[in-house]
């Protein structure tokens, strides 16, 4: 009987302390969302704007392979765009040809056939908690199979060259040129300000950046000759343009 | 003393109250090489010392023990991915001496596991971890003075901590108590006795099946070289070298890039027999050198814990 006590209490021991509780607490998370705008007017298969120089462009390919490579401290963020492969390894990079539908590969932001305002998704972001000041968001090529395979991104305009100062309708009547798409295979990185900074952890619960992409800037600026030639300077500078027609911002979520 | 002792172990508690060597003993088992849980499935020192003693066994001998063991360890980058785990095990464990070459003993740990992730999330829980099963067998010793022992060593650890869940949902297997995997190991282990030195060694090999969540524990061995000096009747000093080399980790089939690899320890401890079969000791790991997979670091364990014998 001397002998069972010890055993006794080193299980009521044990027992005592075993009184843990389980418990999960939910990570600090950002969802990112991009959203597109920049038409003038638009229907199911086109969105339609004027760039800088004026001319009118209806825009019926519109894919990005925008990807969110991580959160930025505020200590080190700064608005600053940097290549990561050298541009002058863009395609052949553009292929001009007759304009046809390609479809959005999952997760790939879509400008034309999505409406403007209406969020994608793009994923979510984890980073550890503290402030952060921006999103590194680069463009980089599709993986996986389809027409979009290793491009980073596909535009297809409709360009009317002759349509600088003209009132829409008239615009609309002038010549134009088609072509789809300009696909670019190199990536490239920018770092986008959001604005104000961005808290996360602490039990702050989540929070959700938008990406917002005006497409009506992608064309500004460029020789369009040059771009439907598919030189590769124009489509190094479309890609640019691209890039940086992206701006954030940031929410709360419950 | 020894020489004679070590051919009359079957009559040992006729000996154990006058002796010292006998006394000291069981200190020497405490002291030498431990177990060291680098997670649910690692291991790094021979985890069946504390429970079934290094001392020559006699037939008959009950021992039950009660350890506590603390570590941490971390992946990923500090700052940025980085997951800090944290482990705190109690284990009861109970051991049986058939005669003086067979001892079988049960080891049954309660585990509270947690983790933190440098996103701020993390998860802990608490219960019943994966039980341990052991049996030990001498298969050879030298003459008069028997100095040296060798023998075999052969486990399993059982998958008997169920899945712990938290609002609903199920815990990560990295804070889980349990593994859900069924562990066979097999080795070998070498003893000298000179008192008041005393030396053991030994080499354990493992091999994680698949457990719960898609958790394959990746196969180890372990290595374990440990000297005791008896300062006194009471107390001993220890000094062990404890490594392990494993493989990666395999989660639903894709190997952990940061797991896996080797380590090694230097275990400093003290043992002190504070009254009659009751023996209390403490250790800790110190890293000395390691070659990890991917980014991970292991801090070592500490541990204490008490040993009684209750045989006659």
């Amino acid at each position: 009987m001397k002998h069972l006590q010890l055993p006794c209490a080193l299980a009521l021991g044990l027992t005592l302390a075993a009184c843990g509780e389980n418990e999960i607490r939910d990570p600090a998370r950002a969802e990112i969302k991009a959203l597109a705008t920049g038409a003038e007017s638009s229907s199911e298969s086109t969105k339609n704007f004027r760039r800088a120089q004026g001319e009118l462009i209806e825009l019926e390919t519109g894919l990005v392979n925008i990807y969110p490579l991580g959160l930025e401290p505020c200590a080190t963020a700064s608005a600053r765009s940097r290549v990561i492969g050298a541009l002058g390894a863009l395609l052949p990079a553009a292929q001009a040809h007759g304009s046809h539908f390609i479809e959005a590969p999952p997760g790939v932001f879509d400008a034309v056939r999505v409406a403007d305002g209406v969020e994608q998704d793009l994923g979510s972001l984890s980073p550890a908690g503290g402030s952060y000041c921006g999103l590194r968001v680069a463009l980089v090529p599709v993986v996986g199979e389809g027409e979009l395979s290793g491009k980073t991104f596909a535009v297809g305009p409709c360009y009317y060259g002759q349509s600088a100062g003209l009132p829409t309708q008239l615009a609309a009547l002038t010549p134009h040129e088609c072509w789809a798409s300009l696909a670019a295979e190199a990536s490239l990185e920018r770092v986008v300000d959001l604005g104000q900074p961005l808290d996360l952890g602490g039990g702050k619960g989540g929070q959700k950046i938008v990406l917002t992409v005006d497409y009506s800037t992608w064309f500004d600026g460029l020789d369009m000759e040059a771009l439907q030639a598919g030189e590769a300077d124009a489509v190094a500078a479309l890609t640019a343009n691209v890039l940086a027609s992206v701006t954030a911002s940031s929410e709360a979520t419950p | 003393v020894p020489a004679a002792l070590g051919a009359a172990l079957p009559a040992a508690p006729v000996y154990r109250e006058d002796n010292m060597f006998l006394r000291l003993w069981p200190c020497a088992a405490l002291l030498v090489a431990s177990p060291v849980w680098a997670c649910s499935t690692c291991q790094c020192g021979d985890y069946t010392v504390t429970l079934m003693g290094v001392e020559k066994a006699y037939a008959g001998r009950l021992r039950v023990s009660y350890e506590t063991q603390w570590r941490e360890e971390a992946q990923g980058t500090r700052g940025v991915d980085e997951r800090v785990s944290e482990e705190v095990r109690q284990v009861l464990g109970l051991s049986y001496a058939f005669n003086a070459n067979v001892t079988v003993a049960l080891r049954v740990p309660y585990v509270q596991k947690q983790f933190n992730d440098a996103s701020g999330g993390g998860q802990q829980a608490a219960g019943l971890g994966d039980a341990d099963l052991i049996a030990q067998a001498v298969i050879g010793r030298s003459r008069a003075p028997s100095r040296h022992l060798w023998g075999v060593q052969t486990g399993v650890r059982l998958p008997t901590g169920p899945e712990q869940r938290a609002q609903g949902r199920m815990i990560d297997i990295d804070a889980q108590p349990g593994t859900g995997a069924v562990t066979p190991s097999l080795g070998g282990f070498y003893r000298y006795y000179r008192f008041p030195h005393f030396t053991a060694a030994s080499v354990v090999w493992s091999d994680p099946q698949e457990g719960d969540q898609g958790f394959d524990g990746g196969r180890a061995v372990v290595a374990t070289l440990s000297q005791q000096y008896a300062l006194s009747q009471d107390v001993s000093l220890q000094l062990s070298l404890e490594a392990r080399d494993s493989a990666q980790h395999r989660y639903d089939g894709v190997a952990d890039p940061n797991s896996g690899g080797w380590v090694s320890y230097a275990t400093p401890g003290i043992g002190w027999r504070v009254a009659g079969d009751w023996l209390l000791y403490a250790q800790a790991q110190l890293p000395i050198a390691d070659d990890l997979n991917g980014r991970q670091r292991e801090e070592g364990e500490i541990r204490a814990g008490l040993v009684v014998d209750l045989s006659n």
